[in-house]
């Protein structure tokens, strides 16, 4: 548990997205601990920081949300990617990289150009 | 948008709380279970399977306050849970929070009255196109600074000139009767110039606006109805265009009706036609009101320059006519609520006092109680409430007892209002603009405004103090230590001084007032109006064509109006003193051509043989008309002393000639044969102006108003009077009944109003201080009750208890009137402003207000003192 990494802010949503995108609909618990084993176990996630995560998401209109029953017949409430949903998940990924990709740069050695 | 769409459900997700919360438990429950499951499949025993799942979860009760801070608005959360608190609080004190809701009631409500009369001068658009850029033209002169209505000289000259303005039109208001079906009644009658109303942007509801060829004389004459005539008297029938109708006795074809809106400056026009303007040689009299439209962009003052320089030009160029005049321009609401100004300035410094004073008084109730609550504050505070927190709970349990008062206010007002209203005299024509005074959303906002500002207001003083409280002695105690009730009851009394020293200043302003109208209704009039009744008569041109026949006519009423036993005098005048004048140049014989600027003015009167006896207006020079003197005698006029004093002041007036109209005039010479005592024709508080009076046989005149002297009551005469003119002339309508003393009094009816109000709010405020310091002494009592036990089971007297007391009480009411008396001299200036004629540095009035009101705290003082000596010592020490 010490070796865990705290997640940064704001890429919690970005990293629910992804997992529904991957997955499909999926309740709270389920997200949760499919992003902690995605991260390798290198990051701890509060379980309870997904569920204001997704009310947020659902107010912003990028997920929705459903009751159904779970495989274990439970009553559990699943969330889905809307169209939006998917649309700004394209756009994060795309800046992410982006970010990193010039990040590189600079901290990995390169030839100086002159 | 997204977080719009965010911001929006988030406001939505104040509402159905409970049912959101049962939902969240439900999901975070059944997250729970599915970690259990899982932990007990990889097989931990099921209490540490739950505790696991229960850490990792970040603990329920956080989770749970993490989602409703992102569900609803955690700020306006807090704050409508301070309401219901604060409203809570209230119902458990409703003595306590009516007084506060009356009190702010009061308050509050007198401001909205107000604010509604300033949003019908100044706030509510006026109906027509673009009215912000319309203006009132007045003719000036330079020499002396007069200011009055243009020509038509004027009015053609400035028209002529394009570069000024976009437009300008003329209306001259007149009066004529409408005869045919139905009573003859007498209408207001607008003469308007070409292309008026569109100029005003205003469209005929039924048919059109006169055509060009209409404003030439002798054609079809055509009229415009008023929406109010049409509905009234043609029962809005939509066919009454192409109809005729009978004014003043000539017949007029229906053009066009106009729709339902007010009109300024007054709301009671009835029908308009074509001003005829004689453009080659027009008319040098002053009796338009021109209004103009600026160009585009152009502001007041731009115009003002423009039209300043084209006066001055036509002065140049044709120095008989416009020598010495200029023009001023003034946008067209200040023409006619300009008068109203100062009383508006008045109002709303009385009520911001008084609203100050209720709001200290409602301050110094929440002190009170704020003693009884600290416990529950300290509890507050110990558990970890931020100060903050509790400043925003009591600011909103204040700010609901203001909105409670300001809701009441708003009906207090409203009832005010209709009352005020409602007391206005008849014959007095309203101002359009007291017409449109009412309750509108702008006066309903400034409310709810005022009303959260006044809750901040008289809260933030107890909130500071009851969130500054000191633990440890108030948990200890239970709140009931003398220290802090002295230091609160010291800030009530400061409180209560500045009630008293606000109290003094608004006494001063409606003792000075009050003081005012006295006078007037005090000053001789130069008439004597008692038993005199007054009815106003207008004949048709077209009937009366000639001067023979107006004469004849009014002979003969008077004749037959004598004749009545219970009458004892009667006369004619044209202008009733106190209800309109008309102006006119004249020439005094034998003297150098005056310069332009400086020719002889007067005021012009025509009158019967008998009108001076019939008014009791004393002659104090020469001789009166005699009754048979007519246009075979020689041409006379009688004169005023303001005259004799302006133009005549070395000599002897008598024997003199004068005749109307400048130095080229041909009119024929009147000999002056008598000077009349002065009249206050132009109100009680006004100088006497010049006058001359003509004789009515010599100059007769279609419009007179008969003054008839009684035995007894005079209004008890009207019929017997109305039936002596109707045998002369059945078909002549009758207006303006009234009694000359009504006439007087509806003309100070203004000022009078001003005084009443000003002394209601003074007595409002008075109560509300002596209710203060009623109760301020009252607490004192009751904390010094011990102390007062003891003096007097040591040997004091009871009236060495009542001093001591009253000694607290005197020295607020020192101080409270000693910083009034301050105040109102210091505002005297602002006094002297907006009250002419008034002395505001009057130590009559001063010491009078300052003792009446130092009775009345001293009373409000002595009652809660008796009760001090009352106490029996031996239950006040054994009270513990």
């Amino acid at each position: 548990m010490s070796d865990k990494v705290d997640v940064w802010q704001g890429t919690l949503a970005l990293m629910i997205l992804k997992t529904l995108e991957t997955i499909g609909p999926l309740h709270g618990y389920g997200i949760a601990r499919r992003i902690e084993q995605t991260s390798g176990n290198r990051l701890s996630v509060n379980y309870g920081t997904i569920y204001p995560a997704l009310l947020k998401l659902e107010q912003e209109g990028y997920v929705a949300s459903q009751w159904s029953v779970s495989d274990n017949n439970r009553k559990a409430k699943y969330y889905r990617l809307t169209v939006g949903g998917r649309k700004k998940l394209t756009k994060e990924a795309r800046e992410w990289e982006e970010a990193t990709a010039i990040l590189a740069r600079f901290l990995s050695p390169e030839e100086q150009h002159l | 948008m997204r977080w719009l769409r965010a911001w929006l459900l988030r406001l939505g997700g104040l509402f159905c709380q409970e049912r959101r919360d049962r939902e969240l438990v439900q999901e975070l429950e059944c997250h729970l279970q599915m970690h259990i499951d899982d932990n007990l499949r990889s097989g931990m025993n099921p209490d540490e399977a739950r505790r696991i799942a229960l850490i990792t979860l970040g603990g329920m009760e956080a989770t749970k306050e993490y989602y409703r801070d992102r569900r609803g608005i955690p700020a306006l959360d807090g704050l409508i849970k301070d309401f219901r608190y604060g409203l809570r609080m209230l119902h458990k004190n409703p003595g306590f929070a009516a007084a506060g809701v009356l009190t702010l009631a009061l308050g509050i409500g007198a401001n909205t009255a107000v604010f509604s009369l300033v949003n019908g001068v100044y706030l509510r658009p006026l109906p027509y196109r673009d009215a912000e850029r319309l203006v009132m033209l007045w003719s000036t002169r330079i020499t002396d600074g007069w200011q009055g209505q243009p020509s038509p000289l004027d009015f053609v000259s400035w028209r002529s000139e394009k570069s000024a303005f976009e437009s300008l039109g003329a209306v001259r208001l007149g009066a004529c009767n409408l005869t045919g079906d139905g009573e003859p009644i007498s209408v207001r009658h607008g003469h308007i110039s070409p292309g008026f109303f569109e100029m005003l942007g205003v469209a005929p509801k039924l048919g059109r606006t006169f055509a060009p060829q209409e404003y030439r004389k002798g054609e079809n004459p055509v009229v415009l109805l008023s929406h109010a005539l049409w509905r009234q008297r043609f029962g809005a029938d939509p066919g009454v265009v192409g109809q005729k109708v009978r004014l003043s006795d000539e017949s007029f074809t229906v053009v066009g009706v106009m729709p339902n809106i007010r009109q300024y400056p007054i709301d009671d026009i009835g029908v308009w036609t074509p001003l005829e303007l004689d453009e080659a040689r027009p008319d040098d009299r002053h009796f338009l009101f021109v209004i103009g439209r600026l160009r585009p962009n152009e502001t007041v003052s731009e115009a003002q320059a423009g039209i300043c320089s084209i006066a001055a030009r036509l002065a140049r160029d044709y120095p008989e006519s416009h020598a010495g005049h200029s023009v001023a321009v003034v946008p067209l609401r200040q023409s006619f609520v300009g008068p109203v100004r100062p009383a508006l300035i008045v109002l709303c410094g009385a009520v911001g006092f008084v609203l100050l004073i209720a709001c200290a008084n409602v301050a110094s109730l929440l002190l009170a109680r704020s003693t009884a609550r600290t416990g529950e504050f300290g509890v507050r505070l110990a558990l970890g409430a931020s100060r903050w927190r509790i400043i925003r709970q009591t600011l909103a349990e204040s700010c609901l007892l203001a909105l409670a008062g300001g809701v009441l206010g708003i009906f207090f007002a409203g009832w005010a209002e209709t009352l005020l209203l409602g007391s206005i005299p008849a014959e007095l024509s309203l101002p359009t603009f007291l017409k449109d005074v009412g309750i509108d959303y702008r006066v309903l906002g400034f409310t709810v405004g005022l009303s959260v500002l006044t809750g901040i207001l008289f809260g933030i003083l107890p909130a500071l103090r009851s969130s500054g409280v000191i633990l440890n002695s108030v948990l200890k105690e239970g709140g009931r230590t003398a220290t802090a009730g002295r230091g609160q009851n010291r800030l009530r009394g400061l409180l209560v001084a500045v009630e008293l020293a606000l109290t003094l200043v608004l006494l001063v302003a409606a003792g000075l007032l009050m003081k005012n109208i006295v006078r007037l209704q005090h000053t001789d009039p130069g008439l004597k109006p008692g038993s005199v009744l007054v009815m106003e008569i207008s004949l048709p041109p077209a009937k009366y064509n000639t001067p023979a026949r107006i004469v004849a006519f009014y002979r003969e009423v008077l004749a037959r109006v004598r004749m009545l036993p219970a009458v004892r005098e009667a006369g004619l005048v044209n202008n009733l003193p106190f209800r309109g004048w008309t102006t006119f140049n004249f020439t005094i014989e034998g003297r150098a051509v005056p310069a332009p600027e400086e020719v002889p003015e007067a005021n012009e009167y025509v009158v019967s043989s008998q009108y001076f006896r019939t008014l009791g207006i004393g002659l104090q020079r020469g001789r009166n008309f005699e009754e048979h003197e007519d246009t075979d005698s020689r041409p006379a006029v009688i004169v005023n002393e303001a005259l004799v004093q302006r133009y005549f002041p070395d000599e002897d007036p008598i024997g003199r000639h004068i005749r109307p109209g400048g130095p080229d005039s041909n009119a024929p010479w009147y000999a002056i044969i008598g000077v009349a005592r002065n009249v206050r024709n132009f109100g009680l508080d006004a100088l006497p102006r010049p006058e001359v009076y003509y004789l009515c046989t010599q100059h007769p005149w279609l419009a007179m108003t008969l003054v008839v002297h009684t035995e007894s009551e005079p209004l008890a005469l009207t019929s017997l009077v109305k039936q002596q003119i109707w045998t002369v002339d059945p078909s002549q309508p009758l207006s303006g009944v009234a009694s000359m003393t009504q006439v007087l009094a509806d003309s100070l009816w203004p000022g009078r109003v001003m005084a009443y109000l000003q002394a209601i709010f003074a007595a409002a405020a008075l109560l509300m201080a002596a209710i203060g310091l009623y109760g301020v002494i009252s607490q004192t009592v009751s904390l010094r009750q011990h102390e007062f036990g003891l003096r007097m089971a040591l040997g004091a007297q009871p009236n060495d208890i009542l001093w001591l007391v009253l000694k607290q009480g005197l020295r607020l009411i020192l101080i409270g009137v000693g910083l009034g008396l301050g105040s109102a001299l210091a505002l005297n200036r602002a006094l002297l402003a907006l009250l002419h004629d008034i002395d505001p540095i009057d130590p009559a009035v001063y010491a009078a207000v300052a003792g009446f009101l130092a009775a009345v705290a001293l009373l409000a003082c002595y009652l809660p003192a008796r009760r001090a000596t009352r106490g029996d010592p031996a239950t006040t020490l054994r009270y513990e």
